[in-house]
């Protein structure tokens, strides 16, 4: 009865996991070539299923070692919300009772990313416009690192893809998408006044975006993100964000009146440069959240 | 809505290590998904709506499209049309 539940739940995996039930016959000779990185010794004494073993101990030791040294650190950490605590000091006080005064926007946490913590915020996106730039350099197919293999595939899948029906996502995507892009909108110019801001509204716009290349196709989205808008959008974006940066950042060091005031609590036009900047950064974060997508699954965009 | 926490807490240890011990890279990657999500409603049960939000569109949403094209380039995703086995290159 067990034997028979056991084989059940077997058969059960390896269609869970996609495995076929014909496994292909190895010989010896092909288990020897298959394993070149070990010398004849070791491979006389060590069996490949043993090698398998010895791996798997070893991988399950280092992962302990891991979550031990982990758990170990969490041990030492101070108490949640412990009145000794290294960050119970003045500065978080008078960001939570002199925020809304001193810069205007409701929303307390983007009040300190982008105003009080700005300077590390900028830091931390030129960080990551670096990033992306080096994997888009690596993604991105022209002439000259195109081999015909590549071509072969990519028409292959082109191929495929229009053979596809695609009637079921492309009738959900033409109901879902104004909504997406709506709340995405939302998110970003509510970024002062509720929990949102520019990266989270960009990934929202940028997962509309993939969501619409993936049921229209390409074709249909050069209409409106062709690459010449998307250079247009990133760099004009982070140009922008950039020059109010480095204004709100001189005014401020040199302590010198600023013309950007900080306007009407709760009013959509507040908060000074915190609205403008989310809008910089979520259309920079969209525009390359989908050029990521593009570049890897096309090779462009 | 404490045994709810508890929940999503246990629901998350159980994705973590079947997303680490499932043997078809896609199931990790659904499993990595599911776990995506539970981490954004703990984050909104912890009061961090941002981070959820944050956490929804990114870690369930753009990564997992981006996982599943790296696999789909390195010929990994078993089962599907994408899996082209012995497929040599050049």
């Amino acid at each position: 009865m067990t034997k028979n539940i056991k084989e059940q739940w077997r058969q059960f995996a390896a269609w869970v996991n996609g495995v076929e039930n014909d496994e292909p016959v190895v010989t010896p000779e092909e288990k020897r070539a298959a394993r070149p990185h070990l010398p004849g010794f070791v491979h006389r004494v060590l069996s490949e299923k043993n090698e398998l073993r010895l791996y798997h101990a070893f991988s399950a030791v280092m992962c302990l070692v891991f979550t031990g040294t982990l758990l170990l650190t969490v041990l030492f950490l101070p108490t949640f919300g412990g009145a000794g605590n290294p960050t119970e000091n003045e500065v978080m006080e008078r960001y939570v009772e002199k925020g809304i005064e001193e810069v205007g926007a409701t929303n307390l946490i983007s009040n300190i990313i982008l105003v009080y913590r700005g300077f590390d915020t900028f830091g931390e996106s030129c960080v990551l416009f670096l990033a992306a730039t080096c994997v888009m350099i690596l993604l991105r197919k022209d002439e000259k690192n195109t081999t015909a293999y590549d071509l072969a595939e990519r028409a292959e899948d082109a191929e495929i893809e229009s053979e596809e029906n695609t009637t079921v996502l492309r009738s959900v995507v033409r109901m879902l998408m104004p909504v997406i892009l709506l709340f995405g909108v939302y998110v970003l110019l509510n970024g002062h006044l509720s929990p949102g801001g520019g990266f989270s509204g960009g990934a929202i716009l940028g997962a509309g975006l993939i969501l619409f290349e993936n049921a229209f196709g390409l074709e249909k989205v050069r209409r409106f993100m062709s690459e010449h808008v998307y250079h247009i959008i990133k760099v004009a974006a982070l140009y922008f964000y950039g020059f109010t940066m480095i204004y709100v950042f001189f005014t401020g060091a040199n302590d010198l009146h600023s013309i950007i005031g900080t306007g009407i609590p709760g009013m959509i036009f507040s908060a000074g440069v915190i609205m403008p900047i989310n809008v910089a950064v979520g259309l920079e974060v969209a525009c390359t959240m989908y050029a990521f997508y593009a570049f890897f699954s096309k090779g462009e965009l | 809505m404490e045994l709810f926490t508890i929940l999503l807490l246990i629901g998350l240890v159980v994705c973590a290590v079947s997303a680490s011990l499932a043997k078809n890279l896609l199931n990790t990657l659904l499993i990595f998904m599911a776990f995506s999500l539970m981490m954004s409603m703990i984050w909104l049960l912890l009061q961090a709506p941002d981070l959820a939000i944050t956490e929804a569109a990114v870690g369930a949403g753009v990564d997992t499209v981006l996982f599943l094209l790296t696999l789909k380039t390195i010929h990994a995703l078993k089962g599907t049309r994408f899996d082209k086995g012995h497929d040599e290159k050049h």
